[in-house]
């Protein structure tokens, strides 16, 4: 009732703001009505978090968590051969812990903060620390009136940046430096992860108010961390005997394992992103099933067809660059646009791990580039296509077609620019202070014991 | 020639078995299947390390690798298909 009595009030102070003459005629009305309406404002609490808001927003963070620290860490583990399995636990165990600190000291002031004059692309130093920061402290969401705690929206989007940055860590896998991955991830995630997020997520930012959508993390995420990871791949070079000698994945059983965990994680990540219990990640929970079931036949099928058999590997990386699509769409688009989405994605990214890779030469040991950026640029224009109402899509304001995917190259293009000169200056940058490689010696023993002194497997 | 070379491939690694329990080094198992030379360097490593379980391995491995020679067979042997899945990609 209190509700509805504000905003009452509020529509005719509206009204009498927009009608001077109106209001002129009508003074000692008017003003009696914005007095009324000033008291009940003042009268009004400010809104509160929901319960059942805030507990789908633990769970989605923690969700994501279970991405990262075992669902990633087992699907990348899986894919490198034993010597170096501990390797890649370290180092996404290490990114995650590193993130997670720099994420509260200024990551998220910077990310989404009010940056004044750069507003366009980065935040301000405001909330370094979480200064002011307290367990009343509300974040809004895409609701008029409705908030969840601040600490949650920190926790969530946190996870977010960690996971951006350890997906990096596939392009170069099996012969970085531990130390260097560590200052590499810190450097990146400072002047590529946060610029990039403000300019698509934050209120004020240039892609954000270029109408850019990016629901989960497509550009934010996906493209960021793929073309990171080709710049790594192709900066630190070739592992000693690519492309003359197998590098069979060591434990496929694992990849599966670390794929299926990435899948449940996902919920957490794209339908979490709605910020809300409603409607929306209904739709974003939805999609993430079916995008992905369609994205793993399309992978197998494509595969079949062209190789004579449906791998296991292969259904698992469909599932993954499936995930990968429909992240930027996932509660803009409708389960049959999603559908469309998965069958598209598997073969551009099926023809970026393999033909693209050959013929480009060079040796992104996982694939991050050909799944995460190819798959991440599908998601990103596909968006602007399936967002159409006409195609089941929910829509928005003053939607154009071929305006709407314009502006969603855009941000794919400002995107592999900004991700690729960041990551190149500061792989530079690591290289001439404490170099990127380890020696031959240490590479063609493994990681594990070269560099963390134990092995995976006593056997 | 299928069976002969699951018979190849777990000699190899009960050679790869024996030399990083006992001597600390580590083969490539796939690899020495498909690859003459790195056959030979394996194969004269386990002879030198002094164990009469390597040694066995060894004699028994060279007898049937086919990319290696035995002066026992009148057929030249049949070179074994080099394996390409993961040389230039992983999926």
């Amino acid at each position: 009732m209190k509700k509805l009595l504000a905003s009452f009030m509020l529509l005719a102070v509206l009204f009498g703001a927009v009608s001077p003459s109106f209001a002129e005629e009508a003074a000692p009305a008017a003003e009696a009505v914005t007095a009324t309406a000033e008291a009940a404002a003042a009268a009004a609490p400010a809104p509160v978090p929901n319960k059942g808001d805030t507990t789908w927003m633990m769970l989605s963070t923690l969700l994501v968590i279970l991405m990262i620290v075992p669902g990633l860490s087992l699907f990348y583990g899986g894919l490198v051969r034993a010597k170096n399995m501990l390797s890649i636990l370290s180092q996404v165990f290490g990114i995650f812990s590193l993130i997670s600190v720099l994420w509260v000291i200024y990551g998220y002031s910077l990310a989404f903060g009010d940056g004044g004059s750069m507003n366009w692309l980065i935040g301000d130093t405001a909330k370094f620390f979480l200064a002011g920061m307290t367990g009343d402290s509300t974040a809004a969401t895409f609701s008029d009136g409705v908030v969840i705690p601040e600490f949650t929206f920190v926790a969530f989007q946190l996870t977010f940046a960690a996971i951006t940055t350890a997906l990096i860590i596939g392009g170069f896998a099996e012969r970085i430096k531990f130390g260097s991955l560590m200052v590499f991830s810190a450097l990146w995630f400072t002047f590529s992860y946060l610029p990039i997020a403000h300019m698509v997520w934050a209120a004020g930012g240039y892609l954000f108010e270029k109408g850019a959508l990016d629901f989960a993390g497509g550009t934010v995420v996906h493209i960021n961390a793929g073309v990171a990871a080709l710049v790594g791949a192709i900066v630190i070079g070739k592992r000693i005997g690519y492309g003359k000698e197998p590098m069979a994945p060591h434990n496929l059983p694992m990849t599966m394992i670390g794929a299926s965990l990435l899948w449940v994680g996902w919920f957490g990540f794209n339908a979490g992103s709605n910020l809300e219990a409603t409607g929306g990640a209904a739709l974003a929970f939805l999609n993430t099933i079916v995008a992905t079931a369609a994205a793993a036949l399309s992978w197998m099928a494509a595969e079949k067809l062209l190789r004579g058999k449906a791998s296991m590997l292969g259904i698992a990386s469909g599932a993954v660059a499936g995930l990968v699509a429909i992240t930027p769409a996932a509660g803009l688009v409708g389960p049959m646009g999603a559908i469309v989405l998965g069958l598209i994605v598997s073969p551009v990214c099926l023809w970026g791990v393999s033909g693209l890779k050959k013929s480009l030469g060079y040796d992104d040991s996982l694939d991050v580039f050909g799944i995460h950026a190819l798959g991440g640029i599908v998601g990103a224009i596909g968006t602007g296509i399936f967002v159409s109402p006409a195609l089941g899509g929910v829509g928005v304001n003053g939607y154009e077609m071929g305006a709407q995917v314009i502006t969603q190259a855009t941000g794919v293009a400002i995107t592999i620019v900004w991700s690729g000169v960041v990551a190149f200056v500061c792989f530079k940058i690591v290289d001439m202070v404490m170099g990127l490689r380890v020696s031959e010696e240490a590479e063609r023993e493994g990681l594990d014991t070269a560099t963390h002194g134990e092995r995976a497997y006593n056997m | 020639m299928a069976g002969e070379m699951e018979k190849l491939f777990a000699l190899a690694g009960r050679i790869h078995v024996l030399l990083r329990r006992e001597h600390n080094r580590i083969i490539d198992v796939e690899w020495m299947c498909a690859d003459e030379s790195y056959a030979r360097e394996v194969i004269k490593l386990a002879r030198a390390a002094g164990s009469i379980e390597l040694l066995a391995l060894a004699e028994r491995t060279e007898a049937i690798h086919p990319l290696l020679p035995r002066p026992q067979n009148i057929e030249a042997p049949i070179p074994a298909k080099k394996e390409e899945k993961y040389v230039n990609s992983l999926r």
